[in-house]
């Protein structure tokens, strides 16, 4: 890898660029849930999508399913891992953390079913898209006036 | 844990964004393994039906050579996808507690009812009398070893052959359409996966089946030319 002919392999200088952060949207529709043959990732009642690490055989279909790419084979614990939402936060009733320690705010947590919750708020106040729409995927992850190029 | 240190090494010459499943970027070897397997057992048994159903004779001296290279390669399909798993010792999962949106897990049923209903018991049906007169004419481990495989079954006139021959022909015309799924099934496996846009297509299982039937055959043919090689003995001509 060291020799790789860097200086040949020059890409077009973009017009435009952004920041997108990329984390499991938390599909309302879940490919990874649906193809799991054991039923080791599952959607809690709460909405969020977690792998139970003692029954996951890692077989890493999810890893293949996952329209987002956020799914990894743990290297240490040899079982599939992704974003847990931080679980175990949210669940003392903290935010995630990277929406706590996002310096300019960028990031909002919620409760969706919350229907004049500050979420539910933020969402029809303002021009909200989800990652690839056409998959069916329903994320519970929007994007606030993201560009339509992005995927 | 796997050595990771090469993909640090990569990471120098990201450009634009990675996704957290890029070390995972390609499924692997094994997977690629496995559905040319399964094909090839789907293949060779093809080829073996060309000659009970469709009444083929050229294809008639490789009937049982297909049958046998469809088990051979039927025991050992799922080896890869085991070996690949990340923890094999938990595979009776699929088995015990199978997901049944899962085309993986669903996929397990195929394997079962394709191994147990058409190959062995065709297989078995096919080679009966066979087992009988092995078991009267050697001795020892041998003949202990016929005798259990005839399950007790020893009637060898002409109407309990009669029989088997009625039964491989029924077998064979339901395998026929099982062989058709147990590798359309395979395609299915990669086709329902959406978020690979190069697999996500209805054509994938006939894609599968098509190269499966080419691959099996080819294989028989590969073997059948070998052994006809190998002296003294000469391959079975179909004395069935
Ligand atoms: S983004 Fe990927 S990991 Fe997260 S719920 Fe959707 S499919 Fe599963
Ligand atoms: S890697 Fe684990 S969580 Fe993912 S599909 Fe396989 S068993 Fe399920």
């Amino acid at each position: 890898m060291t020799d790789f002919p860097l200086e040949e392999t020059r890409v077009e200088k973009p017009d435009k660029s952004f920041f997108v952060p990329k984390l499991c949207n938390a599909c309302d529709h879940s490919p990874c849930v649906q193809v799991c043959p054991v039923g080791a990732t599952f959607e809690t009642p709460d909405g969020a999508v977690l792998v139970d690490p003692e029954y996951c055989i890692g077989c890493r279909y999810c890893i293949q399913a996952c329209p987002y790419g956020t799914r990894f084979l743990n290297p240490i614990t040899g079982v599939a891992d992704k974003c847990t939402l931080c679980y175990h936060r949210i669940h003392n009733g903290q935010q995630p953390a990277c929406v706590e320690n996002c310096p300019t705010q960028a990031r909002l947590f919620g409760d969706l079913k919350d229907h004049d919750g500050p979420l539910n708020q933020f969402l029809r106040e303002h021009k909200i898209q989800v990652l690839k729409p056409h998959l069916n995927t329903y994320p519970k992850v929007f994007y606030s006036g993201i560009d339509k190029e992005v995927r | 844990m796997p050595d990771q240190s090469h993909l640090y090494e990569a990471l120098k010459h990201v450009v634009g964004y990675i996704y957290p499943n890029d070390i995972e970027a390609h499924w692997s070897i094994l997977i690629v393994l496995y559905p040319y397997l399964t094909g090839l057992v789907a293949g060779a048994f093809i080829l073996a039906s060309l000659e009970r159903v469709f009444n083929v004779r050229e294809v008639r001296p490789t009937y049982r050579l297909a049958l046998l290279t469809a088990l051979a390669f039927m025991l050992i399909a799922p080896l890869p996808l085991l070996s690949h798993l990340a923890k094999p010792l938990r595979f009776w999962e699929i088995l015990v507690t199978p997901h049944l949106t899962s085309a993986m897990a669903m996929f397990g049923f195929v394997y079962m009812w394709y191994l147990m209903v058409v190959l062995l018991l065709e297989i078995w049906f096919d080679y009966r009398r066979d087992f009988v007169v092995w078991s009267r004419e050697s001795k020892g481990f041998k003949k202990f070893l016929y005798s259990v495989l005839t399950l007790g079954v020893t009637d060898i006139s002409e109407k309990a052959i009669r029989f088997d021959e009625a039964a491989v022909k029924t077998i064979t015309i339901i395998g026929i359409p099982s062989a058709f799924l147990l590798h359309g099934y395979v395609g299915f496996i990669f086709g329902s996966i959406k978020a690979n846009p190069w697999w996500s297509s209805v054509l994938m299982p006939v894609i599968f089946l098509f190269s499966a039937i080419v691959s099996g055959i080819a294989l028989v043919m590969l073997i059948y030319l070998l052994s006809n090689k190998i002296p003294p003995r000469q391959a079975e001509h179909g004395v069935s």
